[in-house]
C-alpha cells in the first residue's frame, strides 16, 4: 500500500512539473510586447495607434514603456529590457555595431527640420560658436546632427567643445549657462529657443534625409514572434490612415501625447515628413533596393569616419521589409 | 452483488476526492495569500532602495535623476508604476515622463494617511499590490522631518496568480484523474479480492444444492492464506461437510425406516390432521386391491365398508383425544369385496400439535376363512370317520344274529364301510405328513394298469351302493413310469372316490388311461355336479370346499384334492381339473414316463 501510495505521489508530482513548467512557459510567450518610446512627432502615430486600440484591434499586445531620455530607450533596447525601440537608423547602426542585433521593420520620418542647433541669444552664427561649449546628447542621432551640422558649418569636433546632455536637459543647461548652443529635437527645440529667446542656427533642412527615425525590433523577437511584429505594423500604419483621414483629431491627440496643443504639433510636424505605408515600400524597394539601403551605407560610412562607430557592422539583415512588403501584397 | 463494489468504490471515491480537492483549496489560497505577502515585501524593498535617492534627489531638485531612475526601475516585469508625489498631489516622476508637473490624476486615501501618519502603508487589490512611502526633505524640525512627498509603488502580481492558478487547476484536474484511476483500481481490487471470491463461495454453494458435484468452495490463495473470505468458505465447506454426512444418515435411517415399512406384510398407514392419507404401504395397498400412490390423499373413510363408516369417525375422535386403539374393521377393496382388517391406531404430534394418526393395518379376512375351514375340517372328518365306524359296530351286532345271506350282506356292508374309513385315514395321515413336511415318496418303475384296476375294485362296493357303473378306457398297454404305487393308489381312490360322491345315483364314470408325450395321462370324468367356477381356483387348497357341495351337504373333508395335488407334484407329475357347474368334472393326472422305458407292459 505504501509502495502504490509513493508510485502515486510521485506521479502527482511530476505531472504538476510538467505542467506548470508548461503554463510557465505559456505565461512567458504571451506577455505584452515593449516598445521604448520617447518624445519626438514623428513616433506619435505609435501612440496614436495605441491610444486607439489598434494593437487590441490587431490582436497584439503592446506596451509601450516611455522613455525621458533617448539614450535611456536605446539602452534598454541593446539590454534587452524591452523589445523594440522607435529610434533613428543611425542609432539602430550602433545598436548593430555595439553587437546588439537588430531589425527595423518600418520608417516612420525623415527629419526635415524637427532637428537642430539652438544657441543663445548673443551667438547669432555658428561662427560665433567657435571654441564654445555645445550640449548634445551623445551615443544619439544627436551627435549625428551634432557632426552633419560641424561638417556643413565647415567645422571639425576641434573647433567646440562637446558636453554630453540629455536633450530634455539642453533648455535647462542652455538657462544654466552650462552650455553657449545645444543640439535638440523637437517638440524641445522649438520650446527651447521660445523658453531662452535664443536662436535656431541651423536644422536638419540643411541635411535632409539623414535622419531617419525607424521602429527597431530586436532580432530575436522578430524571428519568433513575428506575427505580432507582422500586427504592431498593421497597426501602426492604420494609424497612418487615421492621420489622413482625421487630421485635425490625430493633431489634437498627439499633440496631447507631446503636452501641446494640436496647432503646435502641426506646425512640429511642418518639421519632419512622414513617411505612409507606399513611402515605406517605395523607399524599401520591392527587391530590397530602395533608397534606404543606399542611405544606410552612407550614414554607416559617415559615422565610421567620424569614428563613433569603430567598425564598419554587417548591415545586410538590419532592414527587414517583409513586413511592410506582406502589408503591400 | 453489484452494488457492494460500486458503493464502496463511490463513497470512498466522493470522500477522497472532497477530502483531496479541500485540501487543495487550502494550499491554494495559502498558495494566493503567499504571493500577495511576498509582493508586499518586494514592493517594501524596492519602496526602501528608492526612498533615500528620492529624498537626495528631490533635495537637490535633480528632477530629471528623479525620472530616469524611476523609469529604470519601471521597466522591471512586475512593476506596474512608480509614482513620486509632492505635497500638493503634483507628480514630481513617474513611470510616464509625460505626467510630470501634472496633478495626480487619481485620489488615495493611501497617500493622505501616509502623509498624515509618517507611516508605509501598503495595500492589495485586484492582482496588485500598492506600497507607499512618505518622503522626507533634509530639514528637521523638532519632532520629525518634514514630509516633501509621498513614493508610490504599484506592483503587479497577475502573472504568479495566473500561474498559481493554472497549477492549481492542473492539479485539481491531475488529483481527480489519480483519484478515477485510483478508484478504478479500487474497483478492480474489492472485485477480485471480494466479489468474485465472495461469488465463487455462492457458487460452490449453489453447486451443492443443485446437487452437482461434492462442493469443496474455492479457497484463493493469492492475497494471503488466512483472510476473511477464506475463513468464510473454509467455514462453508465444513458446513456443507457436516450437513453431507447428515444428509448421509438421514436417508440411511429413511431408507431403513422405508424398507421395514414396505416390507411389512401388515398394512402401515400415516394419516394428516386432516385426515388424508399422508403414506400408506404396499401392504396396506394390496388389501384394497391398489397402488399407494392411489390412494395418499384419499380420506379413510373413502375406503372403509359404508356400514363401518359412524365406526371409523368414533376412532378419529379417539385420535384427536389423544388415545391409542385396536379394533376390528371392514374395508371395502376396489372390486367391491369386503376385507376384514384389525387395525391398531396411535395418534401422531408434530410440534406438540395433533397431526393425525399412524395405524398398522392386519388383514384377518384370510386368516378368519382358514380358521372356518379347519374347524369345518374338523366337523367334517370326526362325522366322517364316525360314521363308518358306527355303521360299522351295527353290523357287528347284526352278525351275531340273522341268517346266513343277512350275515353275508351285513359283512359287505362292514367291510365296505371299513375301507372308507381306511381311505380317510390315509388321507389324513398323508395330509399330516404334507404339512409336517415329512411326506415321502419311493419311486420305482412301475405299471400302472394293474393300479387303475385295483383302485376301481376298491370302490366297486361304494359305486355299486349308489348304482353308478365306472367304465374303463384304457389302452392296451402303457409305458412303465417311475412311481410310487402306494401314493399312486391313493391318489386314483380319492379321484374316484370324489366322482362316486358327487356323480347322481345311476350316473356313470369314465375312467381313461393313455400315453401323452412324455406321459401317461389317467383322466376320471363324472357327469355330476360339477365345482362353480369361482371356486375352481382354490379347489385344491387346503380344507376347501366348493359352495354347491357344501349346500347339498355331500359329506367330505376338503382335503381331498389338496393331497392328490401335493402328491401329483412329488410323484413329479401334475393334476387338472376341468368342470362345468351341474355338468360334471374331469380331473386328469399326468406322470412322466421313464426316458427309456420303451418296455411296455403286457395287459
Amino acid at each position: 500500500m505504501t509502495r502504490i501510495l509513493r508510485a502515486i505521489s510521485l506521479t502527482l508530482t511530476l505531472l504538476i512539473l510538467a505542467q506548470s513548467g508548461t503554463a510557465c512557459a505559456n505565461q512567458q510567450g504571451e506577455p505584452p510586447i515593449r516598445i521604448a518610446i520617447s518624445a519626438w512627432a514623428g513616433v506619435e502615430p505609435a501612440e496614436l495607434a495605441s491610444q486607439l486600440g489598434y494593437f487590441d484591434k490587431q490582436g497584439v499586445a503592446v506596451k509601450l514603456v516611455h522613455f525621458s531620455v533617448y539614450s535611456d530607450a536605446i539602452e534598454a533596447l541593446i539590454d534587452g529590457k524591452v523589445d523594440a525601440g522607435m529610434q533613428t537608423l543611425d542609432d539602430s547602426i550602433r545598436c548593430l555595431a555595439e553587437g546588439k542585433d537588430v531589425r527595423v521593420v518600418l520608417l516612420t520620418d525623415s527629419s526635415f527640420g524637427g532637428d537642430g542647433l539652438v544657441a543663445l541669444p548673443e551667438f547669432k552664427s555658428m561662427a560665433d560658436l567657435r571654441g564654445e561649449r555645445i550640449g548634445v546628447e551623445t551615443g544619439t542621432v544627436g551627435q549625428l546632427s551634432l557632426l552633419k551640422i560641424l561638417e556643413i558649418s565647415r567645422m571639425t569636433t576641434n573647433d567646440v567643445t562637446i558636453v554630453s546632455i540629455p536633450t530634455w536637459e539642453i533648455q535647462q543647461a542652455l538657462q544654466n549657462g552650462q552650455i553657449s548652443a545645444g543640439i535638440t529635437w523637437e517638440p524641445y527645440l522649438t520650446k527651447t529657443a521660445e523658453a531662452t529667446g535664443g536662436n535656431i542656427l541651423i536644422t536638419s533642412r540643411e541635411y535632409p534625409e539623414t535622419i531617419i527615425t525607424t521602429m527597431t525590433v530586436d532580432a530575436d523577437v522578430a524571428a519568433d514572434r513575428a506575427d505580432d511584429v507582422q500586427k504592431i505594423v498593421a497597426a501602426y500604419f492604420d494609424a497612418m490612415n487615421y492621420i489622413k483621414e482625421n487630421p485635425q483629431d490625430a493633431y489634437m491627440r498627439m499633440g496631447q501625447s507631446e503636452g501641446i496643443s494640436a496647432e503646435e504639433f502641426e506646425s512640429l510636424a511642418a518639421g519632419i515628413r512622414y513617411l505612409d505605408l507606399t513611402a515605406n515600400a517605395k523607399l524599401f524597394g520591392a527587391q530590397g533596393d530602395g533608397h534606404v539601403y543606399e542611405q544606410t551605407q552612407t550614414i554607416a560610412k559617415f559615422l565610421l569616419d567620424q569614428k563613433v562607430i569603430s567598425a564598419l557592422p554587417d548591415l545586410d539583415q538590419l532592414l527587414a521589409p517583409k513586413f511592410i512588403l506582406k502589408l503591400i501584397n | 452483488m453489484h452494488s457492494i463494489k460500486i458503493k464502496l468504490t463511490l463513497i470512498y471515491g466522493a470522500l477522497s476526492l472532497a477530502g483531496l480537492l479541500l485540501i487543495l483549496s487550502i494550499f491554494y489560497s495559502a498558495a494566493t495569500s503567499s504571493i500577495y505577502q511576498g509582493a508586499v515585501a518586494r514592493a517594501e524593498v524596492l519602496s526602501d532602495e528608492f526612498e533615500s535617492a528620492v529624498e537626495i534627489m528631490a533635495a537637490e531638485n535633480d528632477i530629471f535623476s528623479m525620472q530616469r531612475l524611476v523609469e529604470k526601475s519601471s521597466l522591471l516585469e512586475d512593476v506596474i508604476q512608480i509614482i513620486v508625489i509632492d505635497t500638493q498631489n503634483n507628480i514630481l516622476a513617474h513611470t510616464d515622463y509625460r505626467m510630470i508637473g501634472k496633478p495626480l490624476p487619481f485620489e488615495s486615501s493611501m497617500i493622505s494617511g501616509a502623509l498624515a501618519q509618517h507611516k508605509k502603508i501598503s495595500k492589495t487589490s485586484e492582482g496588485r499590490v500598492i506600497f507607499v512611502t512618505p518622503l522626507h526633505g533634509q530639514t528637521y524640525t523638532s519632532e520629525y522631518q518634514d514630509v516633501i512627498g509621498t513614493l508610490w509603488v504599484e506592483i503587479d502580481i497577475t502573472p504568479a496568480i495566473t500561474v498559481t492558478q493554472r497549477l492549481f487547476v492542473t492539479v485539481t484536474l491531475a488529483a481527480v484523474a489519480i483519484s478515477l484511476l485510483f478508484f478504478f483500481g479500487y474497483y478492480l481490487t474489492v472485485k477480485s479480492m471480494i466479489i468474485d471470491r465472495l461469488r465463487d463461495v455462492e457458487r460452490g454453494i449453489a453447486h451443492h444444492f443443485q446437487g452437482s458435484l461434492p462442493a469443496a468452495i474455492m479457497i484463493k490463495k493469492s492475497f494471503g492464506d488466512e483472510d476473511e473470505i477464506n475463513t468464510l468458505a473454509q467455514t462453508f465447506n465444513y458446513l456443507i461437510t457436516s450437513l453431507q454426512d447428515s444428509q448421509k444418515k438421514l436417508k440411511a435411517e429413511r431408507d431403513f425406516a422405508l424398507l421395514v415399512m414396505e416390507s411389512m406384510r401388515e398394512g402401515l398407514t400415516i394419516t394428516n390432521a386432516d385426515d388424508r392419507f399422508e403414506y400408506v404401504n404396499p401392504a396396506y395397498a394390496s388389501f384394497l386391491g391398489l397402488s399407494p400412490h392411489q390412494i395418499i390423499g384419499l380420506s379413510p373413510k373413502d375406503v372403509t365398508h359404508p356400514e363401518d363408516i359412524s365406526k371409523n369417525s368414533e376412532e378419529k375422535e379417539l385420535r384427536k383425544s389423544g388415545k391409542s386403539s385396536s379394533y376390528e374393521l371392514r374395508l371395502l377393496a376396489s372390486d367391491g369385496t369386503e376385507v376384514n382388517v384389525l387395525i391398531s391406531s396411535v395418534p401422531r404430534y408434530q410440534d406438540r400439535k395433533f397431526a393425525g394418526s399412524i395405524a398398522v393395518i392386519t388383514n384377518i379376512s384370510q386368516r378368519a376363512r382358514l380358521e372356518q375351514m379347519k374347524s369345518d375340517f374338523i366337523n367334517r372328518a370326526s362325522h366322517e370317520l364316525r360314521t363308518p365306524l358306527t355303521t360299522a359296530i351295527l353290523m357287528a351286532e347284526l352278525l351275531e344274529s340273522g341268517s346266513a345271506t343277512e350275515k353275508q350282506q351285513f359283512l359287505t356292508t362292514l367291510k365296505r364301510q371299513l375301507n372308507r374309513q381306511r381311505l380317510l385315514l390315509n388321507d389324513l395321515l398323508v395330509a399330516g405328513r404334507i404339512e409336517n413336511k415329512r411326506f415321502e415318496v419311493h419311486l420305482s418303475p412301475t405299471d400302472t394298469l394293474p393300479i387303475i384296476e385295483e383302485s376301481i375294485s376298491s370302490l366297486k362296493l361304494q359305486a355299486d351302493a349308489r348304482q353308478i357303473n365306472i367304465k374303463l378306457n384304457a389302452a392296451e398297454s402303457l409305458p412303465l413310469v417311475n412311481t410310487d404305487s402306494q401314493s399312486l393308489i391313493q391318489v386314483l381312490l380319492n379321484l374316484l372316490s370324489n366322482a362316486i360322491k358327487f356323480s347322481n345315483l345311476g350316473g356313470n364314470i369314465l375312467m381313461t388311461a393313455g400315453e401323452e408325450g412324455q406321459y401317461i395321462q389317467i383322466a376320471v370324468k363324472d357327469f355330476g355336479i360339477g365345482i362353480p367356477a369361482q371356486d375352481l381356483p382354490h379347489i385344491a387348497t387346503r380344507f376347501y370346499r366348493s359352495k354347491n357341495a357344501t349346500q347339498m351337504e355331500i359329506q367330505g373333508t376338503g382335503i381331498g384334492l389338496y393331497i392328490v395335488s401335493e402328491i401329483m407334484q412329488s410323484l413329479g407329475g401334475r393334476m387338472e381339473i376341468d368342470s362345468v357347474e351341474n355338468e360334471g368334472t374331469t380331473v386328469t393326472i399326468y406322470l412322466p414316463t421313464i426316458p427309456d422305458g420303451n418296455q411296455k407292459a403286457l395287459t
